[in-house]
């Protein structure tokens, strides 16, 4: 696992005291052993101005994706999560070692990305674009519900959104990516470079800024 | 009468709905159940086919008919429930007249409490309402895709609740064995068993030949009728689309051996057709294959069952306020984290069950016994014993366990027995029958009596045996030494005479003598010998906890001595621990959790308490802030440093009273509908270091309880937090309805999406941006 974005997390801004290292590792193992990854997807078709999910005769308000999606004539929509047993370990850690409840913490945001991303691997997506989830940048966080429903999340892979928006499990996320348009992964194609606290205190997610 | 043939004659069930919509038209994100109303014939079409190729039962085309999922739906989810089962009424009339029609129930869609925000009388009621919609015009209800066992509970207690129909119950389990939510097939069967329902499996997400481990494990486990509703093979995605790819003929021929072992009900979910069910009559004997189970006595979690096979199951006592002043005041003052902390070192040290009590004159004592348990749940996998002399918190507390209960206790009285079964019968627990009346009998004999007394009594109300276990009851030696050997007699007299389980308080044998750990770990290993099966002790005493485990190697429990053998070679090789040369101040700033506690006492032998606060204490913790705030410490130090300083004045606190030296107290909650609160976690555990007193409401808490905490505590500050914008909305909400009821303290708000110009918008008085900021701010005001 990539030890540099899960201190990133966990706004480090300097070298990793050995402690901390150690417990990073020891969450590692422990996260790996408890995650239940599950994953879906569904394959859309796309049509511009106003940017639209066909199928779904589903508008995408949103100016980073008209920006990001212009070339794009399809998109695949994934779901995934980690399960419910990391949430209730992360409760568990709360009540006896809150400091092992936030590294825990940490480190299964980061093994989440990491599933998903080996996950996307898996589906030979040709040319694509980063994974966007509603709720970053301009894209709205309503679009979750349409699409988990679509999907079935709840009965494929166990995610509910709660009344109130929320994934559960905690460690769940859904993604749109457009395909046959590519977007480099740097700092500054991200739809976040304005108010990005990681930018701020200096440090870039990407090898290019 | 349907009842009547379950289990005897071999039925068949239908096939999947939605794979036959979908060739029917259904466009991804349609909702199916609008098929009802805007087009009935597709509904009755396809029943029919399925009535045609042999099918006893159509289920109504209800999947997701619930009023939470068909908030989506342009109708009511009434009128689309009530056309689901008119249309099934036509079909069956037009086909085949004898043929039942199911009320198809799925899962709800939303993760119930701890874990979830939906509550357990909110799933009652959602299901309770699709029940009395149609009762009377189904046959049966069908539970099915069913991934938590929670879920399943509130929904055999609405339908039983709500109607006298018969109740399927089919779960979903995945590749690992367990459903989505953990529960493996053992602690399905146990629980529904226990609950009562005509007849449970499994359906969905696997293939016939995929579910075979599981489902020969709810065939040797269940003595109700089982069904099986698999899949058309393993699912495979093809662009994004879900195909199955196993022949009508193939899943025949796979269904044939289930059918041979004993499953009672056919038929199939996704992906099969009515060529499946067809194929399915055809091969099907006319009669069900009996089956010889073996019955145990088992007690669950939602994701654990303990099998009383003969082995030692060693139950923690320690969740009980008798005789314990920090539980008692914990208890009083509602701080339950501190017994959500005994129940998790309880865990740790290997116990598993854990009792609970909660009784103490004064409490509401089934109010505080379901949320007790409720947040033991969260976190703590062992099934759990549901200790009280009151029926009303054990009828509480029985309701709203997620599992199957271990409840403590009935005795000989017919009065007490009159009251507890019906509750034992109706949850499906396990009990616990205490050999007394009006006092203890001295003699074996006499407590044998009553044993069977009980069980006698118990079978009258459908309670089998195997759901009983006879407490022998400890005597006190240093009171009744002459009749300590009658317990022990008793035991095996009880053993051999009615075949059932026990279970003895231990440590009661040494009240009132020196070196008590002596004494209860002799009596324990003469108690095992007689054959004891569940002590109730402290798992925190590692001698008695070693004695049984040297108990299981000796009687071959304990196969190859494995367990033994890890646990005890740890021992040996445990260092002691090294007490480093650090300073308290340096503890504090370097997190040295472990050590901290016993460096507090040192210095406390030559300086005064308030000198070890404010000269060593109160400066380090500033030097670890000042770190934090230059980025030269991170946040887990900073919170490990917060941790060990509240451990440190735990010390000093028992030394002498420092109620005065505590600040605030404060008040803090995670908002209404939302359930990510490590961030509000990580600044109370930062303001506990820094003297704060911190009243923690927890999280998603209702607007409304937030207003009466404020009553009840008079806080000096009130703190909130939410994760999302969605949930934002909800401070907003509380921070009105605390500003409407009069509430002046001041209101300061945090979490990942809040800015300063948020807080102003919702009319918070203060924000802070992390913990420290929390801290500083507080500082400053109190």
């Amino acid at each position: 696992m990539n030890k540099r974005a899960i201190l990133q997390y966990l706004q480090y801004y300097s070298d990793v005291d050995e402690k901390t290292e150690n417990l990073i590792d020891e969450c590692i193992l422990e996260v790996k052993q408890l995650a239940q990854f599950k994953a879906i997807y569904q394959k859309f078709s796309l049509t511009h101005q106003p940017l639209k999910i066909q199928e779904l005769d589903l508008l995408c308000e949103s100016q980073d994706l008209e920006f990001y999606f212009k070339d794009c004539q399809e998109c695949f929509v994934i779901a995934c999560t980690l399960g419910i047993q990391i949430d209730r370990q992360t409760k568990l850690y709360e009540h006896i070692d809150m400091t092992k409840a936030v590294v825990f913490d940490a480190v299964s945001s980061r093994y989440l990305e990491e599933c998903c991303d080996a996950y996307e691997d898996t589906l030979n997506l040709g040319i694509h674009t980063f994974r966007f989830a509603p709720g970053y940048g301009d894209l709205p966080l309503a679009l979750n519900q349409p699409l988990s429903r679509v999907l079935q999340i709840d009965k494929k892979i166990g995610v509910s959104i709660s009344q109130g928006g929320l994934f559960v499990p905690m460690k769940s996320m859904l993604g749109i990516i457009g395909l046959g348009s590519q977007v480099e992964k740097s700092c500054l194609s991200c739809v976040r470079k304005e108010n990005c606290v990681l930018r701020k205190g200096g440090q870039r997610c990407y090898v290019r800024d | 009468m349907l009842r009547e043939r379950l289990g005897k004659e071999l039925l068949v069930f239908d096939g999947g709905m939605g794979t036959q919509l979908q060739e029917e038209g259904l466009k991804a994100g349609q909702i199916p159940e609008e098929y009802n109303i805007e087009h009935p014939e597709i509904i009755m079409n396809i029943h029919k086919r399925y009535l045609e190729a042999g099918a006893d039962f159509i289920t109504t085309n209800t999947f997701g008919c619930n009023p939470l999922k068909m908030q989506e739906s342009q109708y009511c989810y009434c009128d689309l429930l009530k056309a689901a089962v008119k249309n099934a009424k036509q079909a069956r009339d037009e086909v085949n007249p004898n043929a039942y029609i199911v009320l198809d129930i799925g899962p709800i869609g939303q993760l119930l409490e701890p874990l979830g925000t939906l509550t357990f009388d909110e799933a009652y009621e959602i299901i309770a309402s699709q029940v009395l919609l149609v009762k009377d015009e189904v046959d049966a209800v069908l539970l099915e895709t069913m991934t938590s066992l929670y879920e399943v509970k509130a929904g055999i207690l609405a339908i039983k609740e709500k109607s006298d129909l018969p109740i399927f119950v089919t779960m979903t389990f995945e590749d690992n064995g367990r459903t989505l939510t953990g529960s493996d097939p053992i602690t399905f069967v146990n629980v529904v068993e226990g609950l009562g329902v005509d007849a449970l499996g499994v359906n969905c997400s696997l293939g016939p030949h995929e579910l075979k481990p599981i489902i020969d494990e709810i065939l040797e486990t269940s003595s109700t009728p089982v069904l099986i509703q698999p899949n058309a093979g393993l699912p495979v995605l093809k662009n994004g689309q879900t195909c199955y790819e196993v022949t009508s003929q193939d899943y025949a021929q796979s269904m044939i051996e289930y059918m041979q072992k004993g499953v009672s009900i056919v038929g199939g979910c996704c992906g099969t057709t009515p060529d499946f069910i067809q194929a399915l009559n055809r091969v099907k004997p006319t009669y069900v294959t009996p089956r010889h189970v073996k019955k145990y006595t088992r007690v669950s979690s939602q994701n654990q069952t303990v099998t009383f096979r003969g082995q030692i199951v060693v139950c923690g006592e320690r969740l009980n306020p008798t005789g314990k002043k920090k539980l008692k005041a914990a208890l009083k003052e509602e701080r339950y984290d501190e017994c959500v902390v005994e129940g998790i070192k309880q865990q740790q040290a290997g116990a598993d069950i854990l009792d609970v009590n909660v009784g103490l004159p004064g409490i509401d004592e089934p109010a505080t016994m379901k949320k007790v348990i409720q947040l033991l749940q969260e976190v703590i996998n062992l099934p759990l014993q549901i200790d009280s002399s009151s029926p009303e918190a054990i009828e509480k507390a029985c309701r709203y366990y997620n599992g199957k209960p271990l409840i403590n206790s009935v005795n000989g009285k017919d009065k007490v027995m009159e009251a507890i079964f019906p509750i034992v019968k109706k949850y499906g627990g396990v009990v616990i029958g205490l050999t007394l009346e009006d006092g203890i009998p001295l003699y074996a004999e006499e407590r044998l009596a009553i044993a069977k007394k009980i069980v006698h009594k118990a079978a009258t109300y459908g309670i089998e045996k195997e759901n009983i276990i006879i407490d022998c009851l400890t005597l006190t030696a240093s009171a009744q030494q002459k009749e300590v050997q009658e317990t022990l007699k008793a035991l095996q007299l009880v053993k051999q005479e009615l075949g059932v389980h026990t279970v003895l308080g231990v440590s009661n044998v040494s009240f009132g003598l020196p070196n008590r750990p002596l004494l209860n770990r002799t009596f324990l290993t003469l108690a095992m010998q007689s054959g004891l099966d569940l002590p109730i002790i402290n798992p925190l005493d590692q001698q008695l906890m070693d004695t049984i485990d040297a108990y299981n190697v000796l009687y071959h429990f304990d196969k190859d001595s494995v367990h033994y053998i890890s646990k005890q070679s740890q021992v040996q090789n445990t260092q002691p621990l090294s007490t480093s040369s650090f300073s308290l101040e340096e503890m504090i700033i370097h997190g040295l959790k472990e050590e901290v506690k016993a460096k507090t006492k040192e210095v406390l032998e030559t300086r005064d308490a308030m000198d070890v606060i404010n000269g060593m204490i109160i400066p380090a913790l500033n030097q670890v802030g000042k770190d934090y705030e230059s980025n030269k410490i991170f946040l887990p130090q900073l919170i490990q440093s917060a941790e060990t300083t509240k451990l440190a004045f735990e010390v000093v606190k028992s030394t002498f009273s420092v109620d005065s030296q505590s600040k605030g107290p404060v008040m803090m909650c995670t908002v209404e509908g939302d359930i990510h609160d490590i961030g509000k976690n990580i600044v109370k555990v930062v303001l506990e270091s820094y003297g704060y007193q911190v009243i923690d409401l927890g999280k998603d808490v209702k607007v409304e309880n937030v207003v009466e905490a404020y009553h009840r505590y008079q806080p000096k500050m009130i703190g909130l937090s939410a994760l999302m914008t969605t949930t934002v909305v909800n401070m907003k909400r509380t921070i009105d309805a605390l500003h409407a009821d009069g509430c002046v303290c001041p209101i300061w708000v945090g979490g990942a999406v809040l800015t300063q110009e948020i807080a102003d918008e919702i009319g918070a008085d203060y924000y802070s941006e992390d913990a420290m900021a929390s801290v500083t701010l507080l500082n400053s005001l109190l």
